[in-house]
């Protein structure tokens, strides 16, 4: 959350990993694989999707409905089952040990889900939501529980009052806070957190974002922040992974990728990211509906969609560039960009083929 | 987060678990509880207090004293065909139907909820078993089982809370292994799964707490249904022991003189219904003040 | 869009009230003055629970049984306030007309959109079948859906949000009415699709007047020439657009936008507004907003501020305004 000047970020250019590097790593997935089964038809939530959280940072999982991003957080917390790839957490392959095996991994990475008036058992004080996992794994004797509860609900941001509330009686930033506290009761060294904000109203989701920030900044926990709003991503990520139909299109540091994406979704994206000084820029507006992911279009999955695609794009599925820290599944990188908008003309509206 | 506003907005609940309880079962709850519940209560204080303010034998036989009228005196309700004391027969019978029904429940309650939870919880092939289980008993006819069984166990009270509780527990496992299975899907869950809590504890502190209003609910419905079972096995003859009076015994014996004296028959006749009433009431009672309280919860 | 146009629908003292099951009555919107003029887009921004969509629901005179509006409505004219109901129902949807947030909520899940489509036709204009059916066609290609032939056989969970978005755009316009109002229209849809559901409102509804309700200023930047803001069932502020976002009075505007997370690397964005908007009963006395305000005075405590209206028109109620 904080600034992105962390020390991996300026690793040479397409090195591969070295030693002091993979130490450095606290997660990664590799090629990552997810499909559901509807009827008989297979549907490709997630296909070869690799990414690394390193120690102290935060990585946004951007995309919208139907992008996977969901997918994979549950697949990172193995909660969904893979079709194929691997998960190592903190260098060990999570990817098929047991759910015994996994409950000291679970101590150590842990997810907040996105929306508070679900993720709280109803009929549960606060006291008993934020009690369970420490519980569960004995790592506060019994009697010292209300103080660590109490400790916790300090930490974000709430009263000790609130202990003997139920959710019903709680707005949603305080749900969420209470969450949150569940997840840093463990003292996890990793967070996964599934849209932690857009559930909430603005003045509560500032709120919220600058607690988990400095919760990083306390704890040196590391972020896998999945989410919709390029605004926000920018606001408190250090890189930025955009997945658009189960891949990754695009990835790099979160300043430069939204100053300058390379990927056509990406800029459509932004384009289509409204804040209040947003109606002063140039807006790309894609036509047509993300197709199904029953029905992934052949060669570039964005091709129907894409207001600068080529014959090439349809008939070929375009790899995955690096070049130094970002790169970019796009045969034509970094052609469609936003100019600021003067005065206000008629948005472009771009046709997709 | 300084202003409690929404905690604020609604009425306060302090005192513990109890105190929430009690405002909950009075406040906003239909006239359908209260009713049920006084009813219930009139119901029990006659059963028990009748026959400590008068004496009542049910069993007294006196061939000189049949088909006595209503208001004569020493019989308010008159007599059957062997001039036994309608009114004791029908305090007595009463206690037995609602004996067997409420133990009948009890079992199919504790055979039922367990194999819904287990089945929901447990999944695989222990699921598979159990559901199948489900679906068959259900597609057969329950009387017809209860029949056979009887058959075999024989009369009395504990082979007739056993079989009726036996045949009729797939029903609420059903309902209560589809209703564990929506609360396992919940949110929650998965937090407490991600938490790493351990699934058979997030079972007893997410799952089990939150069947409790439908557990009641079909706990009130079944026991009219097992009321109304026990009567019918009865009125058959496979139900209460000769010497034992019980509601459908009465019906099936009065039968015979329905034209010449129907109070025989409307008279066990009423007390069933007005059980059945009574404990659909309560039911619906409770699920209209439990889908009223959802809001609260959601 | 100016001031002199004349105006669609204007609403005075709009007051929401409802009884709550200990018999106690709570405003859950409070005095509401609003003009829409015509050919106008105007906001209304603000956060759950401010009162905005029941703003709306009482404009149509729609609100939910368990409460009731006061105030005086009048569209283009007409006052709506003392209309029978029957009179009302002729007005809703031909002369007035809602899209909401979840398209699907609005309609049965076991008819075909062009069923619900003919019907709502049918229901203010005497048309064969056949009329009805080449109206639908003709109302789904002017909102930009491709093969609207195919979409009208189709039920509406097999259409994806941004069409079934589109087709209630276009049931909305079906009789070109007056006003439409739109209820958080895009926040159920994705980004892009979001966009180009704001391009069709401001291409299509160019005709009609449009109230949009969100709670994001960035979709009111995007399509509103006026912005009115809301806290706590009040009108806070209200003025142009530009006004408004770039030089706010009122301070709840103004955190607003601090708190909203922005592309530009040169604001610092995402600054909080500390607490939580009052619940209706437990509104405090003075400005509701004083609690949570860095410039409250103790008159803001005490007192409920004045509207204060500038002559350029726009107007805030606050005691100690930004300049």
């Amino acid at each position: 959350m904080s600034p992105p000047n962390h020390p991996a970020a300026a690793m040479p250019a397409g090195t591969r990993m070295t030693e002091s590097a993979a130490a450095q790593e606290i997660l990664r997935a590799e090629n990552l694989r997810a499909v559901f089964r509807l009827g008989s038809r297979p549907l490709v939530a997630v296909d070869d999707v690799s990414l690394v959280v390193r120690r102290g940072e935060t990585v946004a999982l951007v995309g919208e409905s139907g992008s996977g991003k969901s997918t994979v957080a549950r697949a990172l917390t193995r909660v969904q089952p893979l079709a194929g790839g691997h998960v190592y957490f903190e260098g060990t392959d999570i990817t098929a040990l047991s759910e015994r095996a996994l409950r000291p991994v679970r101590r150590r990475l842990q997810m907040v889900l996105q929306n508070p008036y679900a993720s709280l058992d109803p009929r549960l004080t606060v006291q008993r939501i934020v009690a369970e996992p420490l519980l569960s794994h004995k790592v506060v004797a019994g009697p010292q529980i209300p103080d660590t509860v109490r400790m916790l609900l300090d930490e974000v941001g709430l009263g000790p009052e609130v202990a003997r509330r139920r959710p019903a009686n709680l707005s949603g930033g305080q749900r969420q806070r209470v969450a949150i506290a569940r997840a840093l009761g463990l003292r996890p060294s990793m967070l996964i957190a599934d849209e932690p904000v857009s559930a909430l109203d603005v003045s509560v989701q500032a709120q919220v974002v600058r607690l988990l920030a400095r919760i990083q900044e306390l704890e040196g926990l590391s972020y896998l922040i999945i989410a919709h709003d390029l605004a926000l991503v920018r606001q408190i990520a250090d890189r930025i992974v955009t997945m658009y139909l189960g891949r990754v299109i695009e990835e790099g540091p979160a300043a430069e990728v939204v100053s300058e994406p390379l990927h056509p979704y990406t800029t459509a994206l932004l384009s289509a990211t409204l804040t209040s000084a947003s109606g002063r820029r140039e807006r790309i507006v894609l036509s047509g509906d993300p197709p199904s992911a029953l029905a992934i279009p052949a060669g570039c999955a964005f091709h129907p969609r894409c207001p600068i695609a080529r014959p090439r794009c349809a008939a070929e599925r375009p790899p995955t560039e690096s070049a130094g820290d970002r790169s970019v599944a796009c045969f034509y990188p970094g052609e469609l960009q936003l100019r600021p908008r003067m005065g206000s003309p008629p948005s472009s509206t771009a046709q997709g083929g | 987060m300084s202003t409690q506003a929404p905690a604020a907005a609604r009425p306060r609940r302090q005192g513990g678990i109890l105190a929430g309880r009690s405002t909950r079962l009075t406040r906003g709850y239909s006239g359908a509880l209260r009713l049920g519940v006084a009813l219930a209560v009139i119901l029990v204080v006659l059963d028990v207090g009748l026959p400590l303010v008068m004496h009542l034998n049910p069993g007294a036989v006196n061939l000189f004293d049949r088909f006595r009228s209503l208001n004569t005196p020493g019989h308010p309700l008159g007599t059957d065909d062997l001039g036994r004391d309608v009114l004791a027969r029908v305090v007595y019978g009463f206690r037995w139907s609602v004996g067997v029904a409420a133990t009948a429940t009890t079992v199919l309650i504790l055979i039922g909820g367990l194999a819904g939870v287990i089945a929901a919880a447990v999944g695989g092939i222990v699921q598979q078993v159990v559901v199948r289980a489900i679906d068959l008993s259900i597609s057969l006819p329950y009387l017809v089982i209860a029949v056979v069984i009887l058959a075999v166990l024989g009369h009395g009270f504990v082979p007739l809370c056993l079989t009726l509780g036996v045949v009729s527990w797939p029903i609420f496992a059903r309902v209560i292994y589809t209703e564990s299975r929506s609360l396992l899907q919940r949110d929650y869950v998965l937090a407490a799964r991600l938490a790493g809590v351990r699934p058979y504890k997030s079972v007893l502190t997410h799952v089990i707490p939150g069947l409790k209003t439908v557990t009641m609910v079909m706990t009130a419905f079944l026991f009219a249904d097992m009321i109304v079972a026990e009567s019918a096995l009865s009125f058959l003859g496979l139900g209460a022991t000769l010497g034992s009076p019980s509601l459908g015994t009465m019906l099936s014996d009065g039968r015979t003189y329905m034209v010449t004296a129907p109070t025989l028959t409307v008279i066990p006749g009423a007390a069933i219904v007005l059980a059945v009433i009574t404990a659909n009431l309560i039911g619906d009672g409770i699920a209209h003040g439990a889908s009223s309280d959802e809001g609260q919860f959601e | 869009m100016s001031g002199q146009a004349p105006v669609a629908l204007r609403a005075e003292g709009l007051t929401v009230v409802t009884r709550r099951s200990d018999g106690r009555e709570v405003a859950l919107v409070r005095e509401v003055n609003l003009v829409l003029h015509q050919g106008e887009a105007l906001g209304l921004v603000g956060e759950s629970g401010s009162g905005k969509s029941l703003t709306a629901l009482s404009l149509m005179r729609v609100l939910p049984e368990s409460m009731r509006q006061q105030g005086t409505i009048e569209l283009g004219g007409l006052s709506l306030s003392a209309l029978p109901e029957e009179r009302m129902r002729q007005i809703r949807g031909a002369q007035m007309s809602m899209v909401f947030q979840d398209p699907l909520t609005g309609l049965n899940p076991v008819r075909t959109v062009g069923s619900v489509m003919r019907e709502a036709l049918r229901r203010h204009r005497r048309m064969t079948r056949r009329q009805a059916h080449e109206a639908s066609v003709a109302a789904l290609r002017s909102v930009g859906i491709p093969s609207p032939q195919e979409r009208l056989r189709a039920y509406p969970h097999q259409l994806s949000g941004g069409l079934m978005q589109r087709v209630m755009i276009a049931m909305a316009l079906l009789h070109q009415p007056a006003v439409i109002i739109c209820d958080e229209p895009t926040t159920a849809l994705d980004a892009t699709i979001q966009a180009q559901i704001l391009d069709l409102l401001q291409l299509r509804v160019a005709s009609a007047s449009l109230i949009l309700i969100t709670h994001d200023l960035g979709v009111a930047a995007q399509a509103c020439d006026r912005i009115l803001v809301m806290y706590s069932g009040v009108i806070v502020e209200n003025g142009r657009t530009s006004e408004v976002l770039d030089n706010p009075r009122h301070p709840y505007t103004a955190g607003l936008l601090a708190a909203a997370p922005t592309l530009d690397p040169s604001r610092p964005g995402m600054i909080p507004i500390p607490g939580s908007q009052p619940a209706p009963l437990s509104r405090p006395p003075g400005c509701a907003f004083a609690p949570r305000c860095a410039r409250a005075q103790a008159r803001c405590h005490r007192e409920e501020p004045d509207v204060t209206t500038e002559p350029s028109g726009r107007s805030y109620a606050c005691w100690n305004p930004h300049d």
